[in-house]
C-alpha cells in the first residue's frame, strides 16, 4: 500500500480492529462498470449527495466528464481529485459551480488511487482502489489492454467505513484547498444531521443496477473476443462482484434487523455443520453456506419479525428479484424465499408443507431463527450462561417442532448444541467473497442433479 | 466379468480388478475394495464411492465428475482424472498423484493430501478448508481464491503458485516454499508463515503488506515483532 494513502490511511485506522479491512482484486473493467452503477444511482436518488472522487489523471475524469455533468445536476457537490492533463478544467462539467477540481501533485500517492465516495443523507456507497505497481505485476509485467490493469481495494455500502473515508479525503484536499476543505465539512455536517430523518433509498435498486452493468460489462467482453485466458479472469472478477453486492446488502440488511455484525457468518456456519451432520452431499453443502451467508435478503420472515421493534431497514422484494436475475444463484434464491415456509404449511410465501419445502430453505429456517433467538436471549438476560442460553433457544425451537420445524431437523439442531454445550466451535469467519468463486455452481455435472433429485 | 453386479455393488471385493475403460457411472460402489485396481479410463461420473478402498489404484484419465469419493485414495493414480465436481471432503489421498487431473469444483475440505502431487493443477477456488497439504507439491498450481483456511502447508512447495485472494486465514504454513508465490489479496489473518523465506513474494493488499517496502520488493524490514521467526534471504 502507498504511505500517505487514503486507502492506507483507512486500512491503518482499521487495522487492530474488531473487522479489519479485507481487500480483493478488481480490474479496471470492473471498476468502471461498478463506479458507473453507483453513480447511476445518484440520478434516481431521494436526496443529494456529495461525491468525492480520485481519477489518477484528468484524462480520465474528462471521459466521464459529460456523464458526471448530468450527476452534477443531482449532487449538492462533487470534487474530483486528478493529477491535471490538457482540458482537464476546460469542460464545460469542470465549470459547473457545484463541481470541483483538486490537481494533484504527481508525486502524491492519491494520484495512483481510484476512489468514488457517496455521501448523502439515504444513500452511500465507495470504491476505494489502488493500482498495482508494475513491479507487483510479477514476471509478465502490466497487461497491455487498459481495461486489463489491475487494482486492489475493496467497495462498500457501510455508511460508517463511507463517513470515515469522506473525512480521510477533506484532510487530504485541505492540503491543496483549505477553502473548499472548510465548505466540505460544513456540508457533511448538513448529510449527517439529515441522515437520520431521510427516507433511505431502494438499496435493492442499487444493488440490481450494479449487478446489471457489471453483466453488460461480461457481455461486452463476448463482444470484444479478447484473448481467452484474459477473458475468463475479466468475466470472473465482473461475476464475483455482483454476488459481492448481494453479500453486501445481506450483511447489511441483517445488521440492521439484528444489530449483530457476524450474524450472517454464524447462520451460515450453523447451517453448514447441519447440512454436515446430515451428510448431504458437497456440492448441496456449497448451496447451502452461500444461501447462509445470503439469508439476510429475506428477513427471518414476517412472523418472525414482528416481534421486532426495528423495522426492516429496506424493501425486500428488489433484492431477491434481482438475485433470480443472476443465473447461477436462482436455486440460492429459491432456497432463500421460502427459509419462512412452515412444516405444517401455514408459512410464508408459497404455504407449501413437509418436504415439498426444499431441504436447505428448511435448515435455514431453523438456524436462522435459533441464531436470532440466540442473540436476543443473550441481549436481554444477562444472568443466563452461554448454556442456559442454548438450551432455552433450543426449546423454543422444540416447543415448535412438526409445527413451525421440520422435526426430524429439530432433532440434528439438539445434537448440534449439546456439541456446542460440550465445547464445539464452529468456524465462524465473515465470508471472503472475494475469493469465493467456488460458491458458485455454473455447470452442475448432469449426474449430480439426479442424485438431488432422488435424494430430496 | 459382471459389470452389473458391479454396478449395483453387488460385489464388494474387487482388489486388483482391471475395470479399464468399463462404464461405471453412477454406480453403487460404498465400501467397495478396489485396491489397486486398474480404472484406467473408467467413467465413473456421479459413482458413489463413500468409504470405498482405492489405494495404489490406478485412475488415470478416469471420469469421476461428481463422483463422492470420500474414500482412500491413498498413493492412488489420478493423473489426468476429471474430478469436476467430486465430494473428497475428508479423503485420504496421502501421496496420490493429481498432475494434470480437473480439480475445479471440487471439495478437498479436510482431506489428507500430505505428500500428494498437486503441481500446476488448476485449484481455482476450491474449497480446501482445514486439508492436511504437509509436504504436498503445489508448484506452480492455481490456488486463486481457494480457500485454505486452517489448512496443514507445513513444508508444502507453493513456489510460483497463484494465492491471489486466497483466503489462508490461520493456516500453518511453517517452512513452506513460497518462491515467486503471488498472494496478492489473500488473506493471512492468524496464518503462520515461520521459516517462510517471502523473497520475490507479492503480498500487495495482505496484512503484510506493510512490511514491503517499494522498490525493492521483499526485503522483511525491522519492524517485526509479530513475525520475529520470519527469515531472510538476500
Amino acid at each position: 500500500m502507498l504511505e500517505g494513502s487514503i486507502l492506507q490511511h483507512l486500512a491503518d485506522a482499521h487495522k487492530s480492529g474488531q473487522r479489519p479491512l479485507r481487500f480483493g482484486v478488481y480490474y479496471k473493467n470492473t471498476l468502471v462498470a461498478l463506479c458507473h452503477a453507483l453513480e447511476d444511482s445518484i440520478l434516481t436518488s431521494n436526496t443529494s449527495p456529495l461525491m468525492i472522487t480520485a481519477f489518477q489523471r484528468g484524462k480520465w475524469y474528462l471521459q466521464e466528464a459529460e456523464r458526471y455533468g448530468e450527476i452534477a445536476q443531482k449532487s449538492r457537490q462533487i470534487v474530483i481529485m486528478a493529477a491535471p492533463d490538457s482540458g482537464f478544467g476546460e469542460h464545460p462539467t469542470s465549470k459547473q459551480p457545484n463541481v470541483a477540481l483538486v490537481g494533484l501533485e504527481t508525486v502524491d500517492p492519491v494520484a495512483q488511487e481510484w476512489h468514488l465516495m457517496i455521501l448523502s443523507p439515504s444513500y452511500t456507497a465507495m470504491v476505494l482502489c489502488q493500482e498495482l505497481s508494475p513491479a507487483d505485476y510479477g514476471p509478465e509485467g502490466p497487461p497491455e489492454e487498459d481495461r486489463e490493469r489491475k487494482f486492489y481495494g475493496f467497495w462498500t455500502f457501510e455508511p460508517g467505513l463511507v463517513l470515515e473515508t469522506v473525512e480521510l479525503a477533506i484532510a487530504h484536499i485541505d492540503r491543496y484547498n483549505p477553502e473548499l476543505q472548510k465548505t466540505l465539512t460544513a456540508q457533511v455536517q448538513e448529510i449527517t444531521a439529515a441522515a437520520a430523518n431521510a427516507e433511505q433509498d431502494n438499496l435493492g435498486e442499487i444493488v440490481s443496477r450494479v449487478v446489471e452493468y457489471l453483466h453488460n460489462s461480461q457481455q461486452d467482453l463476448t463482444a470484444h473476443e479478447i484473448a481467452a485466458s484474459h477473458h475468463e479472469e475479466l468475466d470472473l472478477n465482473l461475476v464475483s462482484n455482483e454476488l459481492q453486492a448481494f453479500v453486501r446488502m445481506a450483511q447489511l440488511m441483517e445488521l440492521a434487523n439484528t444489530g449483530n455484525p457476524m450474524a450472517t457468518a454464524e447462520v451460515a456456519a450453523l447451517a453448514e455443520v447441519m447440512g454436515q451432520l446430515l451428510d448431504l452431499p458437497g456440492w448441496q453443502l456449497k448451496r447451502l453456506r452461500l444461501a447462509g451467508f445470503l439469508h439476510g435478503l429475506v428477513p427471518l420472515g414476517v412472523k418472525a419479525v414482528a416481534d421486532l421493534d426495528e423495522a426492516p431497514c429496506c424493501h425486500l422484494e428488489p433484492g431477491v428479484q434481482a438475485l433470480r436475475a443472476m443465473p447461477r444463484l436462482q436455486a440460492v434464491a429459491s432456497i432463500i424465499t421460502h427459509q419462512t415456509e412452515w412444516w405444517n404449511g401455514s408459512g410464508t410465501p408459497a404455504g407449501v408443507a413437509y418436504d415439498a419445502i426444499p431441504l436447505e430453505s428448511r435448515i435455514l429456517g431453523l438456524t436462522a431463527h435459533f441464531e436470532y433467538r440466540v442473540n436476543q436471549l443473550a441481549k436481554e438476560s444477562e444472568n443466563l450462561s452461554r448454556e442456559e442460553i442454548l438450551s432455552k433457544a433450543l426449546a423454543e425451537c422444540q416447543a415448535q417442532a412438526s409445527e413451525r420445524w421440520d422435526p426430524k431437523l429439530v432433532e440434528t439442531l439438539t445434537l448440534l448444541v449439546m456439541g456446542l454445550q460440550q465445547g464445539l466451535n464452529l468456524p465462524i469467519t465473515p465470508p471472503k467473497v472475494t475469493s469465493g468463486m467456488w460458491l458458485l455452481d455454473p455447470q452442475m455435472p448432469v449426474e449430480a442433479k439426479s442424485y438431488q433429485e432422488t435424494n430430496t | 466379468m459382471d459389470i452389473e453386479a458391479i454396478r449395483a455393488g453387488k460385489i464388494k471385493q474387487l482388489p486388483g480388478a482391471n475395470l479399464e475403460d468399463e462404464d461405471l457411472s453412477g454406480s453403487n460402489l460404498r465400501g467397495v475394495n478396489l485396491a489397486g485396481a486398474n480404472l484406467v479410463g473408467a467413467n465413473l461420473s456421479g459413482a458413489k464411492l463413500e468409504g470405498a478402498r482405492l489405494e495404489g489404484a490406478n485412475l488415470l484419465s478416469a471420469q469421476l465428475a461428481a463422483a463422492d469419493l470420500r474414500a482412500t485414495l491413498l498413493g492412488a493414480n489420478l493423473m489426468q482424472a476429471d474430478l469436476t465436481g467430486a465430494d473428497l471432503r475428508g479423503s485420504n489421498l496421502r501421496g496420490a498423484n493429481l498432475m494434470g487431473a480437473k480439480l475445479t469444483q471440487a471439495s478437498f475440505a479436510g482431506a489428507f493430501l500430505s505428500g500428494a502431487n498437486l503441481m500446476s493443477v488448476n485449484l481455482k477456488g476450491v474449497d480446501l478448508r482445514g486439508a492436511d497439504l504437509r509436504g504436498a507439491n503445489l508448484s506452480g498450481a492455481n490456488l486463486q481464491g481457494a480457500d485454505l483456511s486452517q489448512a496443514d502447508l507445513q513444508g508444502a512447495t507453493l513456489s510460483n503458485a497463484n494465492l491471489e485472494e486466497a483466503d489462508l486465514r490461520g493456516a500453518n504454513l511453517t517452512g513452506a516454499n513460497l518462491t515467486g508465490a503471488n498472494l496478492l489479496c489473500a488473506e493471512l489473518e492468524d496464518a503462520n508463515l515461520q521459516g517462510v523465506s517471502l523473497v520475490g513474494v507479492c503480498l500487495v493488499g495482505t496484512a503484510f503488506a506493510e512490511l514491503t517496502p517499494l522498490p525493492q520488493k521483499i526485503q522483511i524490514p525491522l519492524k517485526l515483532a509479530e513475525m520475529e521467526h520470519i527469515k531472510t534471504e538476500e
